[in-house]
């Protein structure tokens, strides 16, 4: 809005606001329905002179007349009508915005952006943000799913409210607080042989071929740490999505490693075995990372508080 | 009133990537007073609007959703300065009709000469808008209705579907198929389509015709229906228009209507107008143009 907009010598901070202020419109639409003057200042606790006063202001600004005196009622002009008509709008919108604050602040309306790795945005977090969205029908939630290796370089493009990750490559910068840890699973097909064997140990894992996401960096780290612990694998192969991991495991080709939260569904139902690898609990560690200069929309904290009250950092096997 | 207009336009400027420095020259306000009424803002509010990052003022995600729904009441605000602004400049009593270049050059101008033939006092504007850009000339307040085909209409407005204008093809008299009854698409294949295909409706009902085979030698793609209807009427191919745009030049006999295979189509136009109560002059008005839109369909 520009003064140029505004002919007539306006100042330019009235422009910015309006040529009339609010409570002038407010009271302008309160005479549309014929009350008089007393009964316009009951109804917006106002005394009448300063009804006067707002009114020949609002004149004076507006270039012609508003209201005419009709014995103890003021009535409005043609002008004045469309003015009332035009300034109800006016009135429903900033009530409608008070009403969507009131709520913002409520974190009952409001959309909660977060970025998060493939595992917990696939298998972890869906249900928890059914449920919140249940109890909250009016905040959108908007999550999105990235490889590790492009996560932490979006959220500081993005204009995220927080990140739900793993914590290796954590950026210096953001602060975390953990939310749990997921143990690494190694599963196989039912008819695969090595299924049946009750403990596998390091040496007969290295006949087999290993299928995972070995690209990302945190399962690089897990593989280092089972070859540290003597592992040689004779094949790996590495396939990004774990519903690709699942489907190739499915057809017998090796062993599957994936996070127990992406796999859990299948090993219950009896689709996969769990290969139980004699060597010490391979885990990995989410958490919550947040940019420490950005406040949290309400709805994005107790969105958050939902997630901390529907997971327990408490491991599980 | 939580937010004041000031307020809503410090936010949305914010919003816009603006510096302070920038808002306050925009605004005309001392650049201080920019930060000082979003920490009173915040107060009022009781949530963090905004913070420093290195010497810009920038938005959180809470400040920017409300900067999102500012907008709104913004656009109210202005229209009620745009409104004074015409009423200044003694437009009182007119009512103003914002349309899509079919409606508003074929059929608002006959209804709206016999509505001032009996109001002889009102005033009426007709704007002419182009399709993209007519819903969002009409949510910003500034007209009374919208006569349109289908939009993706929004917000607190009555929406009616008040007339159905077929499209119609058509030839010179003595064009070789103007006679024939009923035109065979292998017929067209040697033809020129003539029409107004950079439009949105008109490329889609292009791209249909090829779905269906209906095809053409060439299209002579025109900006203007009047430019259609002439160099149609100067013997050169088939022309496609509204039945509307065409009405006039049929009745005359300076072009004949023609029926290709089954083919069938039509756009639906709807009146529009916000919710809240019109002046006098405008809901009169309303009533005219679907009475005699409703007529014309009968007719």
């Amino acid at each position: 809005m520009s003064q140029a907009a505004f002919p007539g010598g306006l100042d330019v901070r009235r422009a910015a606001a309006g040529i009339l202020a609010v409570g002038e419109l407010n009271v302008i639409r309160e005479l549309v329905t014929g009350k008089t003057q007393v009964e316009v200042g009951d109804h917006l606790h106002l005394e009448q002179s300063t009804i006067s006063k707002m009114l020949k202001s609002a004149e004076e600004r507006a270039g012609f007349e508003i209201v005419t005196v009709s014995g103890r009622r003021l009535q409005l002009t043609a002008a004045g009508r469309e003015l009332a008509i035009a300034g109800e709008r006016v009135i429903r919108a900033f009530d409608e915005l008070d009403a969507f604050v009131r709520e913002l602040r409520l974190g009952q309306t409001g959309t909660v952006r977060f970025l998060t790795s493939s595992t917990p945005g696939s298998y972890v977090l869906p249900e928890i943000v059914g449920a919140f969205l249940r109890e909250r029908p009016n905040v959108s939630v908007e999550m999105q799913i990235m490889p590790v290796s492009g996560l932490w370089q979006a959220f500081e493009a993005g204009q995220f409210d927080f990140a739900v990750a793993p914590v290796m490559g954590l950026p210096k910068e953001l602060s975390s607080e953990p939310l749990y840890s997921d143990a690494v699973v190694f599963f196989a097909a039912p008819n695969l042989p090595i299924a049946s064997k009750e403990r596998v140990t390091l040496g007969d894992l290295a006949g087999e071929t290993l299928i995972g996401k070995f690209v990302d960096s945190h399962w690089r780290r897990i593989f280092r740490e089972l070859e540290e612990a003597g592992f040689r694998a004779k094949r790996r192969v590495t396939i990004i999505p774990p519903e690709g991991v699942k489907r190739m495991v499915a057809q017998g080709l090796g062993i599957g490693v994936l996070f127990a939260a992406s796999i859990r569904r299948e090993l219950a139902d009896g689709t996969f075995i769990p290969v139980h690898v004699a060597t010490a609990p391979l885990r990995e560690h989410f958490c919550i990372a947040m940019n420490p200069k950005e406040s949290l929309s309400p709805s994005a904290a107790a969105f958050l508080e939902h997630i901390r009250a529907s997971i327990s950092y408490a491991v599980e096997e | 009133m939580l937010l004041s207009p000031s307020d809503l336009q410090i936010l949305v400027r914010l919003e816009q990537g603006m510096t302070q420095s920038q808002i306050g020259n925009d605004l005309g306000l001392e650049q201080p007073a920019v930060s000082k009424a979003i920490r009173a803002a915040e107060r009022r509010l009781g949530m963090t609007l905004a913070h420093v990052d290195g010497r810009r003022l920038k938005l959180t995600n809470t400040g920017r959703e409300v900067a999102r729904a500012a907008a709104g009441a913004l656009i109210q605000v202005k229209a009620v300065d745009d409104l004074i602004v015409s009423l200044r400049a003694g437009r009182m009593k007119h009512t103003r009709i914002v349309a899509s270049s079919t409606p508003a050059t074929y059929l608002l101008p006959r209804i709206i000469a016999q509505f001032l033939g009996r109001h002889a006092d009102a005033q009426i504007d007709v704007e002419v808008v182009s399709m993209p850009r007519l819903w969002g000339e009409f949510a910003s307040g500034a007209y009374d209705i919208a006569l349109t085909p289908r939009l993706p209409f929004s917000g607190r407005v009555r929406v009616e579907p008040v007339y159905v204008d077929p499209v119609l093809f058509f030839s010179a008299p003595a064009h070789r198929l103007a006679t024939q009854p009923r035109i065979a698409f292998d017929d067209l294949r040697e033809e020129q389509l003539v029409g107004k295909f950079s439009e949105a409706y008109w490329g889609r009902f292009h791209d249909d015709l090829r779905e269906r085979e209906c095809r053409f030698a060439r299209s002579i793609d025109l900006s203007s229906a009047e430019a259609v209807k002439r160099i149609v009427a100067s013997g050169v191919g088939i022309g496609v228009l509204f039945e509307s745009a065409v009405k006039a030049e049929l009745e005359r006999g300076d072009l004949v209507s023609l029926r290709i295979g089954e083919l069938a189509y039509e756009q639906t136009y709807f009146l529009v107008r916000s919710e809240s109560e019109p002046t006098p002059q405008a809901e009169r008005l309303c009533t005219f143009l679907r009475e005699e839109l409703s007529r014309m369909r009968t007719t």
